[in-house]
């Protein structure tokens, strides 16, 4: 129910959105690129923990992916808009810090795997560019692929299906919360945006001149008065 | 005494420690999060450094932030509000970053490293940078220069350092305030050029070379460097409020024409194969070139001022440089010509990234601590890691199941099969295997020890090449790099063939050329055997490495030197497009697997792509 609302608000946010042309799309696939960028950056972190080669290997394998994946949102959105400038990365935060979190962390990738996979078939529908239609396509073909990828070493990991459920409905629980924390972030960044908004235009005109006379370009702070060389 | 320093929250953070007397190390945090000059809070760089000394944040004597979060705010406060009520959303945006975060850096710092607060404080940003420009250099004595976007509110310094007994005697006797400011001067030039400020400022300087300053006169009112050596910055050209986005007024443009587009090509090359055509450069682009030319000219104007003016105030026949505005090397190399100056030094880092080894090396000469080892720095202060389990996890993989992510826009890549060697105890065989590699013209990246401390690569996280081979250099810029072609790469060289490739050194080398800080001439004699690294102009950046600096690479460049007749190799950083130098060897192998280099050697291991 939730997802279906979820992709219904996307779908009619995008149709406003890109609407006015593709060089809009731009922003949204350099932030898709930073997702992707972070997913890669998840795996290599979680591939140095792990000393087994087989498993490393795959954390490895699949940190290329996504490595790829974000070279691709880059190029498609300079040929979008090639005065696009790549946008502020996000904040890194390791979701695996040693061994034994191993599964709870493959859990939450195949999660997030499930939804990108969902997120990019409305981006493709919606998409007004044909280079980028093709791309959220294929990615979510590949994130599928992915998903059954992680599914199958959680499995190897966790040993019985029990425990992969358990963890897979731990990591939705997760994305949930971390939603509703995102959704509080946002909600108290616009009031705070608000409030510092009035208190500027209030307070403002009272300060500006003081501050214009705090920025004014002084004279050389020196004891030192040289001749001319 | 034991002490951590921080740095963080405007571009490149960093942290560095040092215990008792020993200098544990020194990085960036874009090196662990892989986000190019990351300014995050750098509490993976801090981790580490606590894990190789072996100890807790409470058992930390000090930990020094390497500025005055109270008063840069002040700073930030007045000039958003001095434009009211033109910069509203900056102020929105400041005022939340500020509040909700940076000023209580300190607070954050006692509580994650669980000091107590009494332990944690600050050093003024300029005495952070002056203390990182003099006291790594190891002179006893000299004249100071910190060149700089913005502190709290001083952007560029003028002092003088002493050390008597491990004391520090730090005495800064001039500043310029902003907004008169030579960084942001370069930095709204850079943005104006199409570039990214704070980042690209280093193509600004390449593109320079392929113009002529015809703007200078007009520059020279923005920037107007005094007959004294002071300078004054007329900031009705500018509005650095905006730095991010257009830092520029229409003043600017009616002077000097619209703006380059970000991500327009540039048709100039600083190398081409011989007998290729030159593609011309339209009006425009030849109009941005220019413009890059004026800018440099007059900011070198202004940094030689600035040095007469440190050298007559203090007496003093060394120099010390630091702030971002040092990595200005053309303008550097000025300073070894035109200054009374005999000795110039720059620190690896001379940025706000090293201004956290700086803020330390200030509480240590405060207490009369400055041991031999603070003293004496290195670039070499990032994490070295053991190989082993990369290699290890290629028995599981190999290209088969990396060929498909191989970096997009490459052309598809020739065919190719894994070989491993493994050469532990024979350094003469790797060695070997990788100067044959790099005659047959391959591209190796060269993975040894601790990456370096700074935003070059000296040797440890490189990519060599033959330095006569232009068609290997075109194919580092298009298939591993994708670098703009009118940039130029530069090579290291052996201490003892240094002098073959720049005879103007008979008296000595520079201290600045250990570490690809200046650009100099290339001596004719040698362009043919360097022609790869040559910038149009017949320059180049060089590094000089001795014995002492970095005993394998020293080895490997004298044993191609033995090869060629020329102990010289082109250099540049173990990057892929857009990211930092790779920090671990699954990051450099990572670059191998999506690019067309061609050899890695990690470590002692050699591996390398046999094409079919």
């Amino acid at each position: 129910m939730l997802r279906r609302i979820r992709k219904a608000l996307l779908r009619l946010s995008l149709s406003v959105s890109w609407r006015s042309g593709s060089r809009r799309m731009a922003p949204m696939l350099r932030r898709f690129a930073m997702i992707e960028a972070d997913s890669s950056w998840q795996f290599l972190r979680a591939a140095e923990v792990l000393s087994a080669g087989d498993s490393r290997a795959q954390m490895f394998l699949h940190a290329m992916d996504e490595a790829h994946q974000a070279s691709r949102f880059h190029d498609v959105a300079k040929a979008v808009d090639p005065t696009s400038l790549r946008l502020g990365e996000a904040k890194r935060q390791a979701l695996l810090t040693g061994p034994a979190e191993l599964g709870a962390f493959l859990a939450l990738a195949e999660v997030a795997d499930v939804e990108k996979k969902n997120d990019y078939g409305v981006y493709a529908r919606a998409s007004v560019d044909p280079g980028a239609t093709a791309l959220f396509e294929s990615l979510q073909q590949e994130e599928a692929a992915h998903a059954a990828d992680t599914r199958a070493l959680m499995q190897a990991t966790l040993g019985s299906a029990d425990a992969v459920t358990a963890s897979l409905a731990q990591a939705w629980r997760k994305r949930l919360w971390d939603g509703w924390l995102r959704l509080g972030a946002d909600t108290s960044n616009i009031i705070a945006s608000i409030l510092i908004s009035i208190v500027f235009f209030l307070a403002g005109p009272f300060f500006a001149r003081r501050a214009r006379s705090r920025v004014a370009p002084r004279p050389l702070r020196s004891p030192h008065a040289l001749p001319e060389s | 005494m034991r002490v951590l320093g921080v740095s963080a929250h405007f571009h490149t953070a960093a942290a560095a420690l040092i215990d008792n007397g020993r200098v544990v190390g020194a990085a960036a945090e874009e090196r662990f999060t892989r986000v190019k000059h990351d300014p995050i809070f750098p509490e993976r760089t801090i981790a580490w450094l606590l894990d190789e000394a072996g100890v807790r944040g409470a058992d930390l004597d000090r930990v020094v932030f390497y500025e005055q979060p109270h008063v840069k705010f002040t700073r930030v406060l007045a000039s958003t509000l001095s434009t009211f009520p033109r910069h509203h959303r900056s102020f929105g945006s400041a005022m939340k970053r500020w509040l909700g975060d940076r000023l209580w850096t300190t607070n954050k710092l006692s509580r994650i490293l669980d000091v107590h607060p009494d332990r944690v404080g600050v050093v003024v940003h300029h005495r952070s940078h002056a203390s990182q420009a003099f006291v790594g250099s190891g002179y006893d004595e000299s004249a100071i220069l910190t060149l700089d976007g913005v502190g709290e509110w001083d952007t560029t310094g003028l002092g003088h350092g002493r050390i008597r007994d491990g004391a520090l005697e730090l005495n800064v006797l001039e500043t310029h305030r902003y907004p008169d400011s030579l960084g942001l001067f370069y930095a709204a030039f850079t943005t104006f050029l199409g570039f990214r400020a704070n980042s690209e400022e280093c193509s600004t300087m390449a593109l320079a070379t392929f113009g002529e300053p015809r703007y200078a006169p007009v520059v020279r009112q923005i920037l107007k460097v005094g007959t004294d050596g002071s300078y004054r910055f007329d900031n009705s050209w500018f509005d650095f409020v905006s730095l991010g986005q257009a830092p520029f007024t229409k003043k600017l443009i009616s002077a000097l024409g619209p703006p380059r587009t970000p991500g327009m090509p540039l048709p100039f090359e600083s190398f081409r194969m011989p007998g290729a055509e030159p593609v011309a450069p339209t009006e425009d682009h030849q109009r941005y070139a220019d413009i890059a030319a004026s800018a440099q000219l007059v900011l070198e104007e202004a940094i030689l001022g600035l040095a007469k003016r440190a050298a007559r105030l203090t007496g003093c026949s060394r120099l010390c440089l630091s702030g971002g505005v040092a990595l200005n090397c053309v303008a550097t190399a000025r300073l070894l010509e035109e200054t009374p100056f005999e000795h110039i030094w720059i620190p690896p880092d001379p940025g706000d990234g090293g201004a956290a080894l700086g803020a330390v090396q200030h509480v240590l000469g405060e207490h009369g601590q400055l041991g031999a080892e603070a003293r004496s720095i290195g670039p070499y202060l990032g994490r070295s890691y053991d190989p082993t389990p990369t290699l290890d996890m290629l028995t599981h993989m190999g290209p088969d199941s990396w060929s498909a992510y191989r970096q997009p826009g490459l052309p598809p890549p020739e065919a190719y099969t894994l070989s491993v060697e493994r050469l532990s105890g024979d350094e003469a065989g790797l060695i070997a295997r990788t100067v044959d590699d790099l005659l047959a013209g391959r591209i190796v990246g060269w993975f040894q020890g601790g990456f370096e401390f700074g935003p070059r690569a000296l040797g440890n996280r490189s990519l060599l090449a033959h330095p006569a081979r232009v068609e290997t250099a075109l194919k580092l810029s298009t298939r591993v790099k994708a670098r703009a072609p009118f940039r130029p790469y530069a090579f290291s060289i052996a201490e003892a063939h240094a002098l073959r490739a720049f005879p103007q050194w008979s008296d000595g080398i520079p201290a600045m050329a250990r570490w690809m800080q200046v650009v100099v001439p290339v001596s004719a004699a040698v362009h043919d055997q360097v022609r790869a690294t040559l910038h149009i102009d017949g320059t180049t950046r060089p590094q000089v490495v001795a014995a002492s600096d970095n005993p394998r690479y020293h080895k490997l460049l004298t044993a191609f030197g033995q090869q060629t007749g020329l102990a010289a190799l082109l250099n540049t950083s173990f990057n892929a497009r857009g990211e930092p130098i790779v920090s671990s060897p699954d990051e450099a192998l990572m670059v191998f697997a999506r690019t067309d280099l061609d050899t890695l050697v990690l470590g002692d291991a050699i591996l390398r792509k046999v094409y079919s």
